[in-house]
């Protein structure tokens, strides 16, 4: 039920943000400094910013910027921080040292540089801000993908198989990546939440989204300057931001119980595994 | 004793990757922080051409950083391109406030993600669900927006704690707790994930078999092999510690070494920012190879 | 290992890192009497504080009470009154001026000053050794010293430069006891500072404080300084707010009694708290505004940017962006800079009309209907360059909707920081960037808009420009000087080479028990001397 909750709370957002604006007879980039930083009304249903401008516009045509780049850093980073995680995993001998090596030394590049460096080389918009973004938790994910595998790797069934005969690809792919799935889940929706606010946090810094671009991370960093005056430009962005993360993070958490038929939580085990919640 | 050493060499090697990224990454960027200056004042081409060239940065990048290397062996940083002062000044200066921050909010970071991840695995109804939701709002929040809003409330509405400056232990408080809470949920979301595989893993369900208390089975079985992952994920967090306490730094007015970072990354004071990313990459290193230490330690079926 | 080990290992990590947070920090000086000391806020981090080499207005805030200079300009009516210098002279060339130097002041370390002094602290900027980022080249074209007896000194310079006596009123140029200079590398000096001025120099802590305490023996100010009384400020602390949004909190919170550049929605907040008065102070210069490329298309022609400027309504940006607190600018000057020209008032006042005509009569027309002109199959489409800085992204954004009335697209380049906004406009792909400098005396302007001036971003050049521009940066006589730089502003505004749009204001607010807090006509640098606490401090 908890699934279907939060797939449902995800969806309609989705649904919201991208048919939305149709709905919205305000231009978000139309500036009306007269009335700016106006409550709640019912002309402005989510008042005005500074230069009165209509906030729920602002809103509803910024989540595709702000979505796409998070989604798209969040692939980036999961594709080659499994790849590069599960090679240090699963190799031996000096080629894992060395990758293991290189991994730390990547993990030890503060985010800041990576990212505005990569922004500086490739401009503005959503993939090079994907990029900067992705890179700079790919190193973070394949180190916590390597130590999921080395747990893996270490248990019975793998040994079994191995004793078996099976080849190193089909440990790879029968067991190590299913197992994975749960932790990859678990970071995973971590990562989409870094991204979005990370995003938010380059945008702060003048080399994310250009000024003006309906965004929910230029939105938060607006708001947050008049948050004295007008606290509600904040709220928006800001809620919705959690309550995505939030909803990704039980979807996360629902696939993890899917892929563990047997899966019960700690306390239920003296209980036969006979319906698991979902 | 082999182990050791080549957890050293792996250890250098990432230091000096680390840092010859950063030297050539910097140099994409165009400009400098002494042409900057200098322009501002209206200097002419001619002049700030001659300075550059006094501190050596006109040569080819790979000049550069050959310099850098023979300066580095006799443990010269460099200079500040905008103040004058030495690198390593700055970074003695800079480095104790940061590791004050960083420890106290990493610990409890490492404490509260731990028991929000162990009740939130344990399915006890409400209890769990509120640190599921605790643990989500952790997550989400920016913490430059939850930063105002606590230093709203705490220090002009309720004037219990100071909004800034070092001291006591009393400024100390409200950062550490901001960057603690922000540090945790990623803690607490691998630790519940992980602990909930473990909870089911063949010898917790032999632990079961021999009729082993459930409390036993998770605080002496259970426990050390799930929290493994987490491990790793809280060594990791030092990285987000580190961005985190760029934020902490400046918004409660405390001097720091993520501070120094973003200034000089702003005004592409290229020898302060080598200098950051060596100190943060080889505290990095020693981080990772005192986890894997650790993990060897915590789990004998896990070589190194 | 077990898991009562690990979380005890924790606690005690964790234990020793609370102590490591007790012990007292750097100084103690929380023992020292909190009565009569100012806590002011800062709001930018310079890194380097050493008047002579590094370019921060910020540093001027605190060091403005360490030093003092030959001369001073009296904070209301802006004339040269002595300061260590108690009369001078300029010869009839321009090229040598003669100080009379004071016999009766000592530097905070006990050393006499004398005209020794100030010859070494003129050679120490001057020095390549040292890389001054400022205090050289606002020194112009100064050749030499001569001292000519204990407290006379001679200044030479290579040609006749009407701005020396406002160079040597700055901070930049404070007097320095050489003693100190010798004794700490140019490095380590900015960290033990020794002047002669109403407040000793104690502690720099990069990032963290600066702290300043009152010099008892100081009895050779200006004339407006008055004499310190039992209500004076005792110690100075300087703190750093480098976050907009935590600065009216601090203040409102009694943390901090002084605070600057405070937001001005929040200033507006301010209003209505009687704990708190606002102090808002014009900083003579350039204002902000933009200047504009005339060598690109579409602004290469002369009728586009005229256009421009009567399609911006300044007030509108003033009203939403500024809360009303800065006035219009009209020209290149804001109004309180010397030799500004009144009669540059309204022009280019708001007019859609004349903007549309202005366009059509150089044949741009909307031959595709999509709302913005064209020419030749090309769009109406203008690059502004956008830092981050002083709520500029915020004016751009008012700006390109209000083109979009008459018909201009205009695309926003933000850039982070100052060097990357010197790549793009080396590269020349901009239209307009905004970029400004403060100062009292308009000798600036030749770096904006000589023909070889290093920040010429107009690229307009013109010999009459170049010929007024130069005469006036050497005419001894102020009448003069005023007939020509009337004349600078004129052309400068007839070519459109640049978008005004307000006069800089510093908000500044106190806390209602500092009284007396006055600023000197550069704007950015209190005079702290007279400053009180009206009953008990707090």
């Amino acid at each position: 039920m908890i699934m279907r909750y939060s797939a449902a709370v995800v969806a309609l957002l989705l649904a919201f943000v991208v048919f939305g604006p149709l709905l919205i007879n305000h231009d978000p980039l139309a500036a009306d400094p007269a009335n700016q930083l106006k409550p709640p009304a019912l002309s402005h249903i989510l008042g005005t910013d500074l230069l009165g401008r209509d906030v729920l516009s602002r809103y509803l045509h910024g989540g595709r910027h702000t979505l796409l780049s998070a989604f798209g850093a969040t692939v980036f980073a999961l594709g080659a921080g499994t790849c590069l995680g599960i090679a240090a995993g699963t190799g031996m001998g000096i080629a894992v040292s060395l990758l293991k090596a290189v991994l730390t030394g990547l993990l030890a590049l503060p985010g800041v540089v990576i990212a505005l460096v990569v922004l500086a080389a490739l401009g503005r918009g959503v993939i090079p801000l994907s990029l900067a973004i992705g890179l700079s938790q790919t190193a973070p994910t394949a180190v916590v993908i390597q130590a999921a595998v080395l747990t893996i790797r270490a248990q019975l069934y793998v040994e079994a198989a191995y004793a078996l005969g099976a080849s190193n690809n089909y440990i790879l792919f029968a067991h190590i990546l299913p197992n994975i799935l749960p932790t990859l889940a678990a970071y995973g929706s971590a990562v989409f939440g870094y991204a979005l606010l990370n995003g938010a946090a380059l945008t702060f810094l003048g080399v994310g989204a250009a000024p003006g671009t309906p965004d929910w991370g230029v939105m938060l960093a607006e708001g947050r300057a008049v948050f004295r005056s007008a606290p509600w430009i904040s709220i928006a962005p800001g809620l919705t931001i959690t309550v995505i993360v939030w909803a990704v993070n039980n979807l996360a958490d629902s696939l993890n119980r899917q892929f563990r038929p047997d899966s019960i939580t700690v306390r239920k085990t003296r209980t036969a595994p006979a319906s698991y919640r979902a | 004793m082999i182990r050791v050493t080549r957890t050293l060499i792996s250890s250098a090697f990432s230091v000096w990757l680390a840092t010859t990224i950063a030297f050539f990454a910097l140099r994409i960027l165009p400009g400098d922080a002494l042409q900057a200056q200098l322009s501002m004042s209206g200097a002419s081409q001619a002049v700030i051409a001659t300075r550059r060239a006094a501190l050596g940065l006109e040569a080819s990048s790979l000049t550069q950083y050959i310099r850098y290397l023979q300066q580095l062996t006799q443990g010269d940083l460099g200079v500040s391109l905008v103040s004058g002062e030495r690198v390593t000044d700055a970074l003695l200066r800079n480095l104790p406030p940061t590791i004050t921050l960083a420890l106290s909010a990493g610990t409890t970071a490492g404490v509260l993600g731990i028991v929000l991840g162990i009740v939130s695995a344990s399915g006890c109804g409400r209890l769990s669900a509120t640190t599921r939701a605790l643990t989500a709002l952790s997550l989400s929040v920016p913490i430059y927006w939850s930063g105002i809003v606590a230093i709203f409330l705490f220090s002009v509405q309720l004037s219990w704690l100071p909004a800034s400056g070092t001291g006591s232990v009393v400024h100390l408080i409200l950062p550490v707790s901001l960057l603690a809470f922000h540090t945790a949920g990623s803690i607490a979301r691998v630790a519940q994930a992980s602990i909930s595989t473990a909870a089911q893993a063949d010898f917790a369900r032999t632990a079961r078999a021999k009729g082993l208390r459930e409390k036993q089975i998770i605080a002496h079985h259970v426990l050390r092999v799930g929290l493994l992952p987490v491990v790793s994920t809280a060594a990791l967090q030092f990285g987000f510690l580190f961005s985190g306490a760029v934020v902490t730094e400046s918004m409660f007015v405390r001097p720091g070494i993520g501070r120094l970072l973003l200034d000089a990354v702003i005004k592409q004071d290229y020898p302060v920012v080598q200098g950051v990313v060596l100190i943060s990459a080889s505290a990095y290193a020693l981080v990772i190879a005192i986890t894997n230490v650790l993990n060897a330690h915590l789990d004998p079926r896990i070589s190194l | 290992m077990s898991i009562q080990k690990a979380v005890k290992t924790l606690l005690v990590v964790f234990a020793v890192t609370a102590l490591n947070a007790c012990l007292p920090e750097n100084s103690a000086f929380r023992g020292a009497s909190s009565q009569n000391r100012l806590i002011y806020g800062l709001t930018l981090e310079p890194s380097g504080f050493d008047p002579h080499i590094h370019r921060s207005s910020e540093l001027g805030i605190p060091l403005r009470q360490v030093y003092d200079t030959l001369v001073y300009r009296d904070p209301n009516t802006k004339a040269f009154v002595p300061g260590l210098a108690t009369e001078w002279s300029v010869s009839g060339d321009g090229l040598v001026y003669t100080f009379k130097l004071r016999e009766d002041v000592t530097f905070h370390d006990g050393t006499a000053f004398n005209a020794q002094a100030v010859a070494a602290n003129l050679d120490r900027i001057v020095d390549p050794a040292t890389g001054s980022q400022r205090a050289v080249f606002m020194l112009g074209p100064y050749a030499g010293c001569e001292v000519v007896d204990d407290y006379t000194i001679r200044i030479v310079l290579e040609r006749p430069y009407a701005a020396l006596l406002d160079t040597l009123s700055q901070v930049y140029l404070g007097i320095a006891s050489p003693s100190a200079l010798n004794a700490y590398s140019t490095a380590r000096y900015q960290f033990h500072q020794v002047g002669t001025g109403p407040f000793t120099f104690v502690e720099l802590i990069p990032g963290q404080r600066i702290l300043l305490r009152r010099n008892n023996a100081y009895t050779w100010g200006p004339p407006f300084y008055k004499p310190a009384g039992d209500n004076s400020i005792e110690e100075i602390e300087f703190r750093f707010y480098t976050d907009p949004s935590t600065r009216v909190l601090a203040l409102e919170s009694g943390e901090v009694h002084v605070m600057g550049e405070i937001l001005p929605t929040d200033a507006r907040l301010l209003a209505g708290n009687s704990a708190i008065q606002l102090l808002p102070v014009n900083v003579p210069g350039q204002p902000t505004q933009f200047l504009i490329n005339t060598t690109r298309f579409p602004t290469d022609n002369r009728a586009v940017r005229q256009a421009l400027l009567f399609g911006t309504n300044r007030n509108a940006i003033i009203d939403a962006i500024f809360q009303r607190f800065s006035p219009v600018a009209w020209g290149p000057l804001a109004a309180n800079t010397l030799y500004y020209n009144p009669a540059l008032n309204g022009a280019y006042s708001y007019d859609i009309a004349q903007a549309q005509a202005l366009l059509a009569s150089v044949g741009f027309a909307d031959s595709n209907a999509d709302g913005i002109l064209d020419i030749n199959g090309v769009d109406l489409e203008v690059n502004v360059v956008v830092p981050p800085w002083g709520l500029i992204p915020q004016i751009a954004e008012l700006l390109q909707d209000q083109w979009r009335i008459i018909g201009v697209r205009a695309v926003l380049t933000p850039v982070p920081t100052f060097p990357a906004l010197q790549q793009v406009v080396q590269s020349g792909a901009y239209n307009l960037v905004a970029f400004d400098t403060a100062g009292l005396d308009p000798v600036f302007l030749n770096d904006f808009f000589l023909s070889t001036g290093s920040l010429n971003w107009t690229g307009f050049t013109s010999q009459e420009l170049d010929t007024v521009l130069t005469q006036a940066a050497s005419a001894a006589d102020e009448s003069t000087r005023q007939v020509l730089y009337n004349r600078a502003q004129q052309i400068i505004m007839e070519e459109a080479l640049l978008l005004p749009i307000r006069d800089y204001v510093n908000l500044n607010a106190s806390r209602a028990q500092v009284q007396q807090l006055a600023f000197d006509p550069y704007g950015w640098f209190p005079l702290l001397n007279n400053a009180v606490f009206s009953g008990t401090g707090s």
